[in-house]
């Protein structure tokens, strides 16, 4: 019993491990489609420097970025500040991850000698993933709501079924950890559009009451409706008012679109997830209350 | 009087030579089977120039110098040195012997003297195998600049010194040696310089000295400089530069002065740009 125990917390171990060293996007280990920044230091102020790509660790098989399509090189040319840095971003594309590159630095002075450095990389298949879904994942349906604070009013003056509430949480799977800040668990900024729909359609009258992060508080959407969550949010839960409709039910769905990290430019891997939907049940028809 | 006046070869000074001596050498002669009834006197005279006639065997009587006594019915020899300047000239050696009875009888003899050419050393230094840029590893590692495995990363300049002895006759017999400078700090890792060739190699402080090589072993002197690889510092100029040198031929055991037809020898080492490292994420 001892010994299953310890196999068991093993098997946590790695499964919990695991995902996390492997799964985010990396500078040596990008998702097809992220953009990650390259840098040296310690380079001789002066000098000028050239990031190429080649196919072989013995700096063979020379790629021209040009004609290449999995990477693009963004500014791979450049002279060495006072910092001695050298810098470049490159964007790995559809396909990079069937190869393995070598990013390599040549530096050279202004005597003509150079000196240059490579590093491995292996991009990966694209698995940064934002996706919706209900609270808890499995609750699918719910009834209206009917108290007086939140739906529908049996005191008020004039007939109205009233407004549920419905949320969602919106996650971020697989972002990319973030190393210009030493803060921990800190990743790249992601974002999304939310699209609301109500099926049947008798009322359009559905919105967005409010999207909020544990860490980003309260969102406001740009003018594109698009809403930018901090890196250090795995999730947020967005909020949506649905006007009741006695005698039928309502399938809401919100879908998010044009969802991307920041920096990275990582787009949506999984399209399948992106949209979740909640029924709200019948609401029974109530003519009037009188009198007799 | 009876004479007998024979010019024999000197001592191992002269070494064969004699008659055909090195200017600046000094070469022993004899004139053996003199022989005077009376007490006479001996002169030696030399028909060229810038020649001083030392180290007479036979007794000097007043005034000094000006007479050289010979003893009567005695077979006598008589030795001498004659010291030839760099700028000597042929003459004849004229020995004579004057018998010290009054109106006492002369003999004389000549002895041709054809002074050489002047021995000269000539030294040229120049680099031979000079370097462009410093090397770069062939094997990189993932994430190691190509200057960073230091071990296999021998750089090499070799300064070749070039002897040019003119002057000394086929097979004469000589030695030589020189002075050279040689850089102390570089800068560069590991700088070490050795040297391959002929003679005695004696390093100092930015100075070393090469000495003994003789005729048989005359050779190029081979001064090579390694050092590893080495970044991010201003190109390294290397000097070498010759001086002291002497020649000196056995015959005459004459001393010269060399010559330098390239006494300098300049070999630039490029800076190379240093690199660290890659600092993205893991």
């Amino acid at each position: 019993m001892f010994r299953l125990k310890h196999i068991i917390i093993l098997v946590l171990l790695a499964a919990g491990y695991s995902p996390t060293a492997n799964a985010q996007s990396t500078a040596r280990r990008p998702y097809e489609g992220a953009m990650h920044a390259y840098t040296c230091n310690g380079i001789s102020v002066g000098a000028v420097y050239n990031f190429y790509i080649t196919a072989n660790a013995d700096g063979s098989g020379y790629y021209d970025d040009g004609l290449t399509g999995e990477f693009d090189i963004i500014n791979a040319k450049g002279k060495v500040g006072g910092d001695g840095l050298a810098s470049t971003q490159i964007q790995w594309n559809a396909g990079a991850s069937l190869h393995i590159y070598y990013v390599w630095l040549e530096a050279t002075n202004n005597g003509g000698c150079s000196n240059k450095i490579s590093i491995q990389i292996t991009p990966q298949i694209n698995k940064f993933d934002l996706l919706s879904e209900n609270i808890p994942v499995d609750n699918t349906m719910s009834c209206p709501a009917v108290a007086s604070t939140d739906g529908f009013n049996p005191l008020a003056p004039a007939y109205d079924a009233g407004t549920t509430l419905l949320k969602f949480i919106v996650r971020r799977v697989n972002g990319t950890d973030n190393k210009l800040t030493a803060q921990a668990g800190d990743t790249y900024d992601w974002s999304f559009q939310p699209v609301l729909s109500v099926d049947p359609a008798f009322s359009q009258d559905i919105s967005i009451v409010s999207i909020v992060g544990v860490n980003s508080g309260m969102l406001v959407a740009d003018v594109n409706n698009l809403y930018s969550v901090a890196g250090t949010d795995n999730e947020v839960t967005v909020t949506v008012a649905v006007k009741n409709v006695p005698g039928t039910s309502q399938d809401v769905k919100l879908t998010i679109q044009n969802q991307s990290e920041s920096r990275s430019n990582l787009l949506d891997s999984n399209s399948a997830n992106d949209t979740v939907k909640h029924r709200i049940e019948v609401l029974p028809v109530i003519d009037r209350l009188q009198g007799v | 009087m009876m004479l007998a006046l024979v010019i024999v070869a000197g001592t191992a000074m002269a070494q064969g030579t004699n008659t055909k001596p090195y200017p600046g050498g000094t070469y022993h002669y004899s004139l053996s089977g003199i022989k005077v009834a009376t007490e006479g006197t001996a002169t030696i005279a030399y028909g060229g120039t810038k020649a001083t006639i030392q180290n007479v065997s036979l007794a000097e009587k007043a005034p000094s110098g000006s007479k050289i006594y010979v003893v009567p019915n005695t077979l006598t020899t008589l030795t001498f040195d004659m010291a030839y300047d760099k700028d000597a000239t042929s003459g004849k050696i004229t020995v004579t012997i004057t018998d010290g009875a009054i109106a006492g009888c002369s003999n004389s003899i000549e002895l041709q003297i054809d002074v050489q050419a002047l021995p000269t050393l000539d030294l040229a230094i120049a680099p031979t195998t000079i370097i462009d840029c410093q090397k770069l590893t062939t094997t990189l590692v993932n994430n190691q600049a190509g200057s960073y495995d230091q071990a296999n990363l021998e750089n090499t300049i070799v300064f070749t010194v070039t002897p040019n002895v003119l002057h000394v006759k086929d097979g004469g017999a000589y030695t030589y040696g020189y002075t050279i400078s040689l850089p102390v700090s570089t800068g560069l890792k590991d700088f070490a310089v050795t040297y391959s060739g002929p003679g005695t190699y004696l390093a100092g402080s930015g100075t070393a000295t090469v000495s003994g090589i003789t005729n048989a072993t005359n050779a190029n002197g081979v001064f090579t400089m390694k050092f590893k690889t080495t970044t991010g510092i201003d190109p390294v100029t290397i000097t070498e530069t010759l001086s002291a040198a002497n020649l000196v031929v056995t015959a005459g055991n004459g001393t010269y002065s060399g010559d330098f037809s390239i006494n300098n020898a300049v070999a630039k080492v490029k800076t190379m740009p240093s690199i660290g490292s890659f600092t993205i994420e893991p």
